[in-house]
């Protein structure tokens, strides 16, 4: 039974979620020139990474209004991230680094969204992998 | 004093599981020994700090999510939990090596293996590593549980020799009788049937067939 939860080992598709890093994006909200959002990473390698490369925000014809590189990143402040748990999201030497199971509500400065458009944050792995998610501002 | 034939098998099962207690002693005794003396992984913030590891248990946990997330959530609640874990680790590993209390502590190892399967078993790069320790700590814990120590014990006294001093180094096996005769009624009978019409608080010396003096 086991076996089946965490591998889908007896039946169906099999599954290990140690193998690649995912990170899920969610409580996304726009206010006074900040966008704030919660970031949770569910899978992948418990002893390494993952390591964002950049955090970008796209408008609706997919130009990039915000793009916060590696160098950005590795400089984040501590004011920036807010940590829930003991294992953190830290500004590495290169990147955002994200440890698995941790969870933190990210807080960076963008001036200059309209209201009543919708945008992406798209989150990049050192690997390639991306993640986003959308949000809408009334 | 005398030993017959069932008793001897008593012994035999004792035996067999041997292997499995010192494999299974080790594996928790090892994360003490890992965490504590080869290197200090409980140190709150520093790397390789064993709390961030339990962190990583968190997302696809199966049914305590609520208690890690709590945990983690509280790094001083943290702190006591990993320090007890590893107590706990090293004294129910210890004994299972040595095959002290083994019924007791086989309650411990169950409970541990439990533990680890249901926070990590989802974790494992290679081999579904995690859920394979979780599932064989459980499965090699039952029969291990069962006829306990009884050659380790009888061992020991032989060693020394004293007929009188023999009595003494029994006592953990008069301990081990009568607490399953109290918790266990089914495995008390079953280590019963093992050890024929005797009394089961008498000493069952691997030795005995090979002529130790009565």
């Amino acid at each position: 039974m086991t076996n089946q939860y965490f591998h889908g080992g007896v039946w169906g598709t099999l599954h290990n979620k140690s193998v690649k890093p995912r990170i899920e994006l969610s409580d996304i909200r726009y206010q006074a020139d900040e966008l704030h959002f919660q970031l949770f990473r569910t899978e992948g390698a418990d002893v390494y990474g993952s390591f964002l490369i950049e955090i970008a925000v796209l408008n609706e014809s997919g130009d990039r209004v915000l793009s916060l590189g590696q160098r950005e990143l590795s400089q984040l402040l501590p004011g920036n991230i807010r940590n829930h748990y003991v294992a953190q999201v830290k500004p590495g030497k290169h990147s955002l680094v994200i440890p698995l199971g941790a969870k933190a509500d990210l807080s960076i400065p963008l001036k200059g969204l309209n209201t009543n458009q919708t945008y992406r944050i798209q989150l990049t792995d050192i690997s390639g992998l991306t993640w986003d998610a959308g949000f809408k501002i009334h | 004093m005398k030993l017959n034939h069932e008793e001897a098998s008593a012994n035999a099962a004792g035996l067999f599981t041997l292997a499995l207690r010192w494999v299974i002693g080790w594996t928790y005794f090892s994360a003490f020994w890992r965490r504590l003396i080869l290197e200090n992984k409980l140190i709150p913030g520093e790397a390789g700090y064993i709390g961030e590891k339990f962190n990583h248990f968190l997302p696809n946990a199966l049914g305590i999510k609520p208690i890690i997330e709590y945990l983690v959530s509280h790094p001083d609640s943290l702190y006591i939990s990993m320090i007890a874990f590893t107590i706990i680790e090293a004294v129910v590993g210890l004994l299972m090596i040595l095959g002290l209390f083994t019924r007791l502590m086989s309650i411990g190892v169950m409970l541990l293996a439990l533990g680890i399967l249901l926070g990590s078993g989802w974790l494992g790069t290679t081999c579904l590593d995690e859920w394979q320790i979780g599932v064989l700590g459980i499965a090699g814990d039952l029969p291990s549980s069962w006829p306990a120590a009884a050659l380790f014990y009888g061992s020991l006294p032989g060693k020394k020799g004293a007929p009188g001093k023999q009595y003494q180094m029994v006592l953990p096996y008069r301990i081990r009788t009568t607490a399953l005769q109290k918790s266990a009624p089914t495995g008390f009978n079953v280590l019963r049937s093992y050890s024929g019409h005797h009394p089961v608080d008498e000493p069952v010396f691997p030795w005995g067939r090979l002529g130790h003096p009565a």
